[in-house]
């Protein structure tokens, strides 16, 4: 893979170690902005901007570690249920590293297409843990639409999946939007190390 | 005194307490396994009062708003009560089962870790995420008081550092990545990702009372819900 990015050996080992450097802080970005939106029960989950941004940055594989470990991190501290949601975030970093690679990021509306076709794929990944580990119910601000649904006669399996995507959307499309709106304003220089992922494809990187 | 308990324990008392869980539809099962197993489990590793503070400022808002859900927009009913309780006794026991086996004594770090069989780049990542929640922290509390010493905050109230977020965000992010940048170089310099496989752990003597009650009480566990599930 270094090979056809024209890279050397001294490239290839700079980029492990910046990506081994990196991806510790980007789980503290999960981490510190999802147990906010979780104090605050805010019924979107906002857990997976380092994930989106790892991806973009390093590339699909780092997103997953990012994304696993934030979820692990996440659930001893503030979110007990996170750690069963560790595919979702794989996924969303697979999802984010091939958008990103089709240019998905460079402008808003590419950002909420982005953001839309990955809130459905995470609710189809996250709808059968929530449904068959917790039967549907997790604590967060979601579980109030699950339950309000399920009370006014719709099915659990079906409140799950609805509350869900409903959640899903809004809170997707946000993450893209966000992650973008923040790799914008970082200085180009400071990304132009970071050449695992498709940054060149979204942002202006010296 | 604290137990130290054996990284394969650790993994085999995750496997079959969750297992167990997933099978397990009692309310009295979850809570006499909480009780009588996860609880003493917490006190002797010594990780009784970061649990219980964790059940009082994570578990319980959950738990209670849970219940003022179930009772204000579903059915009243005893068998919707009892589902309700269901799943918060099973984040309960998920969540401590995670704590039992993710809380590790700082020294016991490396060689849990090696024994899990991380190496190399892996065992560098699963470190440095290790300590990321206080450097986070740091980080941030810097970035507020510079902008309060810049007059941006009024006064140092919750709800004023709350409002500061979306200003924490982007400085936070820059600085994130250039540490990222410093440090990659620095470990580079000392060829730190070469030494990390080389280097000894520590040598910890593993209670074996306890990682063979912690073995049995897993296995006793599943093997009790399997059978009542497949009796049901």
């Amino acid at each position: 893979m270094y090979f056809l990015l024209g890279m050397n050996h001294s490239d290839k080992q700079t980029q492990k170690t910046l990506t081994l450097a990196f991806i510790p802080l980007a789980v503290g970005i999960n981490l510190g902005i999802g147990a906010l939106v979780h104090v605050l029960k805010l019924p979107i989950y906002l857990d997976s901007i380092g994930t989106i941004i790892a991806a973009l940055m390093l590339g699909w594989r780092a997103g997953a570690i990012v994304g696993v470990v934030g979820c692990i991190l996440i659930s001893l501290t503030i979110i007990p249920p996170a750690v069963y949601y560790s595919g979702t975030q794989v996924c969303i970093a697979l999802f984010a590293h091939f958008a990103g690679r089709w240019g998905g990021f460079r402008s808003v509306p590419r950002c909420v297409l982005s953001g839309l076709l990955l809130a459905v794929i995470a609710t189809v990944v996250s709808a059968p843990v929530t449904y068959y580990l917790f039967g549907g119910i997790t604590g967060n601000g979601i579980s109030m639409f699950t339950i309000y649904l399920q009370s006014v006669g719709v099915g659990k399996a079906e409140s799950v999946l609805l509350s869900g995507i409903c959640a899903e959307l809004i809170d997707k499309t946000t993450q893209c939007l966000t992650a973008a709106f923040i790799l914008k304003r970082v200085p180009g220089f400071l990304l132009a190390a970071f050449q695992g992922g498709s940054l060149h494809k979204n942002f202006s990187v010296r | 005194m604290q137990a130290n308990i054996h990284p394969y324990t650790r993994i085999a008392f995750f496997i079959t307490g969750i297992a167990g869980g997933f099978f397990c539809t009692s309310n009295l099962l979850l809570l006499g396994f909480w009780l009588l197993i996860l609880l003493p489990l917490m006190m002797i590793t010594g990780n009784a009062g970061a649990h219980m503070r964790f059940l009082l400022v994570v578990v319980l808002p959950m738990a209670a708003m849970l219940l003022l859900l179930s009772w204000i927009v579903s059915e009243k009913s005893s068998e919707n009560f009892d589902q309700v309780l269901l799943t918060i006794l099973k984040v309960i026991a998920y969540t401590t089962i995670v704590q039992v086996v993710l809380i590790i004594p700082p020294e016991q770090v490396y060689s849990t870790f090696r024994k899990w069989g991380l190496k190399g780049d892996t065992l560098v990542t699963s470190l440095g995420s290790y300590i990321v929640w206080v450097d986070i922290v740091n980080r941030s509390g810097k970035i507020l008081t510079a902008r309060f010493a810049r007059g941006f905050i009024a006064e140092r109230t919750f709800i004023a550092k709350l409002k500061q977020m979306p200003h924490l965000l982007i400085p936070l992010i820059v600085s994130i990545i250039r540490t990222a940048t410093e440090r990659s170089e620095s470990w580079q310099q000392k060829q730190l990702l070469q030494r990390v496989g080389v280097m000894k752990a520590a040598e910890v003597s593993y209670s074996k009372p306890v990682n063979a009650v912690m073995l049995i009480a897993g296995m006793g566990w599943l093997l009790l819900n399997i059978f009542l599930k497949w009796n049901s």
